[in-house]
C-alpha cells in the first residue's frame, strides 16, 4: 500500500471549520424551523401528546449524551422512528431538530448539525408515514420497527457522511468513506435493533399511546 | 417456573464466561524502595529471584513481583559493599568489608558456611572468581581460595607490601594477579610466593582498583592518577600507557576489545593487537562497574541525575560505530556505581539510594500476539449463542420472557461490540497496515507505558530538523542520533484515548496541536507544522501497529499502547 493508497483509505477530507456567525445562524434556522412545526400543531400543549414529546425528547437527548463514548451507539434514530409513528411528522420533525440542537451543545455542533437534524427528521416521517404498519391493533409490531431501526443505522449514516462535501470532497471520496465507516454503520443498526427489541415491549404496556399518527395537523376523521 | 429456571441458568452461565474478560495485563514496572543503604554492585539474578547487596545487607527478591524471599543482615563498620554474590549451584557466596565471607542457601537464605579473615584494609572489596571447586578471594592484603561446598580453605597467599581495594584476582598461568593500591601488579601464588610489577614511573602516586585484564600474554592494567594515569599495557619488558584522567571504573573486554571509563571520558579501545583507541564513547563522569556485552556496552553515569547509558553498534557497510541508543534513569535519581541487569524480559535497576526498580519487559511481538489472540480470549461465540437462545425463548412468549428477545439482542450486540476491531479488519481486509514493529527503536525504560511517535515527513520545528528525538514524559530528551526528523515521546500513562495521549506528547515535545469536532469525535488539525489535508497529504495514526480510521478519541488504549502519526 502507498502513500496515496492509504490517504485515500483516510475518513475523508474535514469540513472547513464553522464559523461563529455560521454556526449562530445554523441553530437560529433550526430552531425557529422546531418552533414552527411544533406549535403550529400543538392543540393542547400539556396534554397526552406533549407528555410523550417530552418524554421521547428526553430520552434521546440524554440517551444521546449518555451513550457519547460508545462507538455510533444512541437511541436516538430508534426514538425518533417510533416519536413519528406514535406523534406524527411535524411533532417528530420538531422533536428531532430539537433532539439535535441541545444534544450538540452537549457533543459539539457544526456543519453536520444540520444533516444530523434533517436525518432523524426523515427518521421521524418515516415512521409517520409507516405508522400504519407499524402499530396493528393497538401494539407496536417489535419486528417491524426493528426493521426499520436497521435499515436506518445505514442510511441515516450515509445521509450524515454528506457533510464531507462542505470540505470539497467528491462522489469517489464520499464512496470510500462509507466503506471505511461500514462497520459503524453496522453498529448503528444492530444498536437500533437492540434499543427497539427493548422498547418496544415497554411501550406495548401502554395502548393508549399506539395510535397510528399520519399527521398531527389533521387529526383522524370519525365517522358517525 | 421451567423457564425460569432456564433463565436463571443462562444468566449464571454468561457470568462466569464473562470473567475472562476482567483479567488484564500483568504489572509492568515493580518499585522497591529497599532503604537498606547504598548499592554499588549490581544484582545477580538466579531463577526468579534476585539478589541484592547493600550496606549490611543480602537481599532476595522475587522477580516477578519484587517481594522479598528473604534478607540476611550482615553489618559492617564501612558504608559501602563492593562484591558481588557469586551464585554457584544452590548457594551464593560473597564476601564482606569486614573480612568476613559467607555463603547462603539461595532457597531460604540460611547460612551455610562463614569464615573470617585477617583484615588490614576495606576486607573484601573485589569479585570472587571461581575455579572449579574453589573459589579465589581477593582479601584486603592477599588472596584466599576456598572450597565453596564448605569453605574450608585449599591456600591462602597474602602480602605486607601493600593493600587492595576493588582489585579481582586474575588467573595470569600458574599465579593470580591483583592490584595493589600502590599501583603494583602483586603476582601470588599458592606456595606463597610473590612479587610485583613497578608501574611506570612517569605515573605518579598510582593506584589500582579495579581488575586487570591479559589478553594472550599481554596485560591491560588500569593505573589512576589524577590527570596522569590511564590503561598501561604490558608485554614482557615493554610497557605502553594509554591516557585516562580521572577516577578510574572498573574496565571491560570483549574479544580483544576493552572499555576504560573514568570520570571525565570512556574511550573503547582495540587491543586485538596492541590496544588502539578506536572512539570515544562519553565525557559524562563514569565510575564503577561497566558492562560490555555481545551488543551492547552499559556505562553507570555517576552524577545526580545518575543514569546508564547504552551503546550498541551502528554499522555501514563494514564499518561499525558504536552510538548512545538508550539512557536509562531511574525512577528515584541519585548517584550510582552498580550496573543495571539485564535479561530477555527484564531490567533491574539499583543506585546509592537503596533504589531498586524492575522493568518486566514484553516484547512488542508478544503484546502484538496478544492482542491478536485477544478476539479468541472474549467468549464472543458464548454470547452470540446465549443471545440467540434468549431471542428463542423470547419469540412468542409473553409475560417477563417478553424481554428475552431484547435481552438476547443486547447479547448479541454486546459481542460485535467486544469484536469491532476484528469485523472491521473483517469487512475491509486491504485497508490495514500492520505497522513494523518498534521493538529496536524504543528504550527499555518505556516498555509498558504509553508512547507516541511522530513521523511529520519533515514538518517539524528547526530543533527537530534531520535527527531522531526520543523524549521522555518528564520534558528531558533521552537521545538524540541522527536520522529523518522522527520524534519519540514515551513513558505516558493512564491516557484512556490516543486523543488525550497525543495532546500530552505535543505539549512534552513542545509541538503546535489543534483539532476539531465532529460528529463521530474528534479529528486532528494539525501536529507540528503538518496539517491535515495540506497539499494533498494528511495525518493519519496508528494504534498499536494498525491504521485507525476513527476519530482520535473513538477508542480506548492500553497502557502500553504505541501510537503512531504519520503525515502522508
Amino acid at each position: 500500500m502507498n502513500n496515496a493508497d492509504l490517504a485515500s483509505n483516510m475518513l475523508g477530507p474535514h469540513p472547513s471549520p464553522v464559523g461563529q456567525a455560521t454556526l449562530w445562524l445554523i441553530h437560529f434556522v433550526l430552531l425557529c424551523t422546531m418552533m414552527a412545526l411544533l406549535w403550529s400543531s400543538v392543540k393542547k400543549p400539556f396534554g397526552r401528546q406533549m407528555g410523550l414529546f417530552i418524554a421521547y425528547g428526553a430520552t434521546a437527548i440524554g440517551g444521546r449524551i449518555l451513550m457519547e463514548g460508545a462507538p455510533n451507539i444512541q437511541p436516538v434514530t430508534i426514538l425518533m422512528l417510533l416519536a413519528g409513528a406514535h406523534l406524527g411528522s411535524r411533532h417528530g420533525v420538531a422533536l428531532a431538530v430539537l433532539v439535535t440542537l441541545v444534544s450538540n451543545i452537549f457533543l459539539g455542533s457544526g456543519w453536520w448539525t444540520i444533516w444530523q437534524a434533517s436525518g432523524w427528521a426523515m427518521v421521524a416521517v418515516t415512521g409517520a408515514l409507516a405508522s400504519n404498519w407499524l402499530i396493528t391493533d393497538g401494539r407496536l409490531n417489535m419486528w417491524r420497527v426493528a426493521s426499520l431501526g436497521l435499515a436506518w443505522g445505514f442510511l441515516f449514516d450515509w445521509w450524515v457522511s454528506m457533510y464531507i462535501f462542505h470540505g470539497g470532497a467528491d462522489l469517489m471520496t464520499y464512496f470510500q468513506y462509507l466503506v471505511n465507516g461500514i462497520s459503524f454503520d453496522l453498529l448503528h443498526a444492530a444498536g437500533n435493533i437492540t434499543f427497539a427489541f427493548w422498547l418496544v415491549p415497554v411501550l406495548n404496556k401502554f395502548p393508549e399511546i399506539n395510535v397510528a399518527k399520519l399527521s398531527t395537523s389533521k387529526p383522524a376523521l370519525t365517522t358517525a | 417456573m421451567k423457564m425460569r429456571m432456564k433463565l436463571y441458568f443462562i444468566i449464571a452461565t454468561l457470568l462466569i464466561s464473562t470473567i475472562p474478560l476482567a483479567s488484564s495485563s500483568s504489572e509492568e514496572q515493580i518499585i522497591i524502595d529497599l532503604d537498606r543503604g547504598m548499592i554499588s554492585t549490581a544484582p545477580v539474578i538466579s531463577g526468579d529471584i534476585f539478589l541484592v547487596k547493600s550496606i549490611g545487607w543480602l537481599s532476595a527478591l522475587d522477580l516477578e513481583s519484587g517481594k522479598e524471599v528473604w534478607a540476611v543482615e550482615h553489618q559492617t563498620q564501612h558504608f559501602f559493599e563492593t562484591s558481588p554474590p557469586l551464585v554457584i549451584g544452590e548457594k551464593v557466596v560473597t564476601g564482606w568489608t569486614d573480612g568476613v565471607i559467607s555463603a547462603y542457601d539461595l532457597e531460604n537464605g540460611s547460612e551455610i558456611w562463614s569464615l573470617e579473615t585477617e583484615m588490614k584494609g576495606y576486607g573484601i572489596t573485589g569479585s570472587l572468581l571461581l575455579e572449579g571447586d574453589t573459589i579465589l578471594v581477593p582479601t584486603d592484603h592477599g588472596v584466599l581460595s576456598l572450597y565453596h561446598s564448605n569453605g574450608s580453605i585449599d591456600w591462602n597467599a597474602s602480602t605486607e607490601e601493600t593493600t587492595f581495594y576493588r582489585s579481582s584476582p586474575l588467573r595470569f598461568g600458574n599465579d593470580v594477579l591483583l592490584g595493589g593500591e600502590d599501583g603494583r601488579v602483586f603476582v601470588i601464588n599458592e606456595s606463597g610466593n610473590n612479587y610485583w610489577l613497578e608501574p611506570p614511573s612517569s605515573i605518579p602516586n598510582p593506584s589500582i582498583r579495579g581488575k586487570i585484564v591479559s589478553i594472550g600474554q599481554r596485560l591491560l592494567i588500569p593505573i589512576q592518577s589524577g590527570s596522569e594515569g590511564g590503561l598501561v599495557e604490558v608485554y614482557e619488558n615493554q610497557s605502553i600507557i594509554h591516557p585516562i584522567s580521572g577516577s578510574l571504573a572498573i574496565l571491560s573486554e570483549r574479544d580483544g576489545f576493552i572499555i576504560m571509563a573514568s570520570t571525565e571520558k570512556t574511550v573503547l579501545f582495540d587491543c586485538i593487537s596492541w590496544c588502539v583507541e578506536v572512539q570515544e564513547l562519553t565525557n559524562e563522569p563514569v565510575s564503577g562497574e561497566t558492562q560490555f556485552l555481545e551488543n551492547e556496552i552499559i556505562l553507570p553515569v555517576n552524577s545526580a541525575e545518575g543514569k546508564w547509558l547504552l551503546f550498541r553498534p551502528s554499522c555501514q557497510a563494514e564499518n561499525c560505530t558504536w552510538k548512545l541508543a538508550e539512557t536509562i534513569t531511574p525512577k528515584h535519581p541519585q548517584y550510582l556505581t552498580a550496573n543495571l541487569v539485564k535479561t530477555d524480559n527484564a531490567i533491574i535497576m539499583v543506585n546509592d539510594a537503596g533504589w531498586v526498580e524492575v522493568i518486566i519487559k514484553h516484547q512488542l511481538e508478544e503484546i502484538i500476539e496478544e492482542e491478536e489472540d485477544y478476539f479468541f480470549q472474549i467468549p464472543w461465540w458464548f454470547l452470540l449463542i446465549s443471545g440467540a437462545l434468549f431471542i428463542l425463548l423470547g419469540v412468542n412468549s409473553n409475560g417477563s420472557m417478553e424481554y428475552g428477545i431484547a435481552l438476547g439482542s443486547s447479547l448479541i450486540f454486546m459481542a460485535l461490540i467486544l469484536n469491532i476491531q476484528s469485523i472491521d479488519n473483517a469487512l475491509t481486509p486491504t485497508q490495514k497496515s500492520q505497522e513494523k514493529t518498534l521493538d529496536e527503536s524504543i528504550p527499555s525504560q518505556w516498555m509498558g507505558t504509553q508512547i507516541v511517535l511522530f513521523e511529520l515527513n519533515h514538518q517539524i520545528p528547526d530543533e527537530f530538523t534531520n535527527m531522531n528525538t526520543w523524549i521522555n514524559v518528564d520534558g528531558t530528551i533521552l537521545n538524540q542520533e541522527e536520522g529523518v526528523g522522527l520524534i519519540y515521546v514515551g513513558g505516558m500513562k493512564d491516557h484512556q484515548n490516543a486523543r488525550l495521549l497525543t495532546i500530552e506528547a505535543t505539549e512534552i515535545a513542545g509541538l503546535d496541536y489543534s483539532e476539531h469536532q465532529e460528529f463521530m469525535g474528534y479529528r486532528v488539525d494539525q501536529i507540528a507544522n503538518a496539517i491535515d489535508g495540506e497539499d494533498g497529504l494528511w495525518l493519519l495514526y496508528w494504534e498499536d501497529g494498525v491504521l485507525a480510521r476513527l476519530s482520535v478519541d473513538a477508542n480506548s488504549i492500553g497502557n502500553d499502547a504505541i501510537i503512531i502519526w504519520r503525515f502522508e
